[in-house]
């Protein structure tokens, strides 16, 4: 489980299971969960009271993009990782210069990922 | 007429005047008859014979009436009247028969024929057969029709460019009015980023070619873009000499759109169905946790699960699934239960996709719970599922009872995890779920703009 050493990482996703999924699977890889927002103004809202090292943005939240989020991420200097099931000329252009795994993906390569976007790595 | 002698040896007698013009009727191409002031046809010369099939013999003594239709009799006695009162009427439009009883259009020419003495002694016609050019001029008729009444947008232009027709559609598809577009450039509707198209246009047809469904985009009046496909075609003379090109534009606006749309939808299902197997296989890994070996009977009631919501999404425009009718689909196998042993109640709300989900998966693992260990694994056992709205919060509530005895799990699993952390999660919620021995009871709590988009979100 985490501890207060751990990174924090804040998952945008908007399907319940896929987001419970990331977060088990995160928290069981020694990282410590921010939150899992399923839209923009939830995300924003998290981000802004807590904060976080890296963030994971499903680019798809059903009726808007996480483009928003991605902009705020940047202008903060906070690394993202964009997880999609677009391909990659069909996201917005926030996400052209962001590592981006496509759905479906494996636990390993996220967490490979992560650790490589860790400020500190 | 005598010669005198000691004249000159005679010269060969001069023709009279009468004779001289009697040989010029004779010979003109124009068919040219006279008549006396009531119509008998007094002369009728070779163009009159070729023109009607009628000789002269036949003709001679005969009615003008008989080479017009009983329909135009009266016109011509009229017309005839004027003429023998003293009025020219030149190149009168109208009908006469042949031999055969066919009808010609002609233009008829009619002067008073006067004596002497002035007086008016008859009428001479002088009768052109006009029927090639009324066809042309009704070919021609037609075809202007034709152009201004079709959707299509048609111009015309020179080989520089310069727009020398621009019918009703162009109008309507491209908002400048004919008066606007003539003598002007074509150039004026084709984008800053498009102006060598109209080269590449001019010379294609230079080289006598057609450029056919050309899709392209065009400037309208209103300084706004607008999709079109363009057919240009040479346009010859007589000689086949290219003297310039026809276009005609098509508003494509919806074939765009519509394939707009098809690609947006592409990628939408791109989306959704990789979603899918992401979904698919965070179901495998939370029920493979710890080691766990995966129970493949409970994976696809799951997925079966999953695809009752997508049908109800699917009925739903994919915009929200009705609370109720989540419910019921997940508890389908329970048939006749429904409304007897298992009370469904609460005020109407419309989820949307991503809480539909969350409740969708809660509800069907409560049930198989039920359906197991708690009040459906009797036949005496109820379960209360009832839920509550106001501007903030919403409430709902899972409660069995009168089934069998009912002890807290051993072990939190997929299912257990899927009522309470899942939801929670997903909900920003709380979620309480508790095991007295009269069955178990399930409560979640969250903020109503959470579950849906009617009023009152957050």
């Amino acid at each position: 489980m985490a501890d207060v050493a751990s990174p924090r990482i804040l998952i945008v996703e908007d399907d319940p299971l896929i987001g419970f999924d990331l977060a088990v699977e995160l928290e069981a890889h020694g990282f410590a969960i921010v939150g899992v927002a399923p839209t923009v103004a939830k995300a924003l809202a998290l981000f802004q009271d807590r904060g976080c090292d890296v963030a994971i943005l499903d680019v798809n939240l059903g009726r808007e993009t996480s483009a928003p989020i991605a902009r705020t991420l940047a202008a903060a200097h906070v690394p993202f990782i964009a997880v999609t099931g677009y391909s990659i000329d069909q996201c917005p252009r926030e996400f052209a210069t962001a590592p981006l795994l496509s759905k479906p993906f494996q636990t390993a390569r996220l967490v490979a990922e992560l650790k490589r976007q860790m400020p500190n790595a | 007429m005598h010669g005198q002698p000691g004249a000159p040896p005679a010269m060969p007698e001069p023709l009279s005047s009468s004779t001289y013009l009697a040989a010029i009727v004779a010979s003109s191409a124009d068919a040219i008859l006279g008549t006396t002031r009531d119509g008998t046809i007094r002369s009728w010369n070779a163009a009159c014979e070729r023109l009607f099939g009628r000789t002269s013999q036949e003709m001679i003594g005969q009615s003008v009436l008989e080479i017009v239709p009983g329909e135009l009799w009266n016109e011509e006695q009229t017309t005839l009247g004027r003429a023998a009162s003293g009025a020219s009427i030149e190149n009168y439009e109208t009908v006469r028969l042949m031999a055969d009883g066919r009808p010609i259009e002609v233009a008829i020419t009619l002067s008073p024929i006067r004596d002497a003495f002035d007086v008016v002694i008859g009428v001479s016609s002088v009768i052109r057969d006009i029927g090639e050019k009324k066809q042309a001029e009704r070919g021609a008729a037609m075809l202007a029709a034709i152009i201004t009444s079709t959707t299509d947008g048609v111009v015309s232009k020179t080989l520089d460019g310069i727009i020398t027709s621009w019918n009703k559609s162009a109008e309507r598809i491209l908002g400048f009015t004919e008066a606007d577009m003539l003598n002007t450039s074509i150039r004026r509707i084709i984008p800053a980023d498009r102006q060598a198209e109209e080269d590449r246009i001019l010379a294609t047809v230079l080289a006598g070619d057609i450029i056919d469904n050309f899709e392209t985009v065009r400037i309208r009046n209103d300084g706004t873009l607008i999709d079109v496909a363009v057919t240009v075609s040479p346009v010859r003379d007589a000689s086949g000499r290219i003297v310039g090109a026809s276009k005609i534009v098509r508003d494509i606006t919806d074939k765009r759109q519509t394939r707009d749309q098809l690609h947006t939808l592409l990628a939408e299902v791109n989306h959704r169905s990789k979603n899918l197997l992401s979904l698919v296989q965070a179901i495998a890994r939370q029920m493979t946790r710890q080691g766990h070996q995966l129970d493949l009977d409970r994976f696809l009631e799951r997925l079966q699960a999953l695809a009752g919501n997508q049908d109800l999404l699917i009925q739903n425009g994919w915009r929200f699934i009705p609370l109720a009718d989540l419910i019921r689909s997940q508890l389908r196998s329970f048939g006749d239960a429904i409304g007897n042993r298992i009370r469904i109640e609460g005020p109407s709300i419309e989820l949307t996709p991503e809480s539909a989900q969350a409740i969708g998966m809660a509800i069907h693992e409560l049930a198989t719970n039920a359906a197991k260990f708690g009040a459906l694994a009797n036949h005496e056992g109820r379960v209360d599922i009832g839920w509550t709205r106001d501007d903030l919060s919403f409430t709902m509530h899972w409660i069995e009872q009168d089934g069998p005895q009912v002890a807290p799990p051993k072990r939190r699993g997929f299912g257990s995890k899927v009522i309470s952390d899942m939801v929670r999660l997903s909900l920003d919620g709380t979620v309480d779920v508790l095991f007295p021995l009269s069955g178990l009871r399930w409560h979640l709590a969250c903020p109503i703009g959470r579950i849906t988009r009617g009023r009152g979100n957050g």
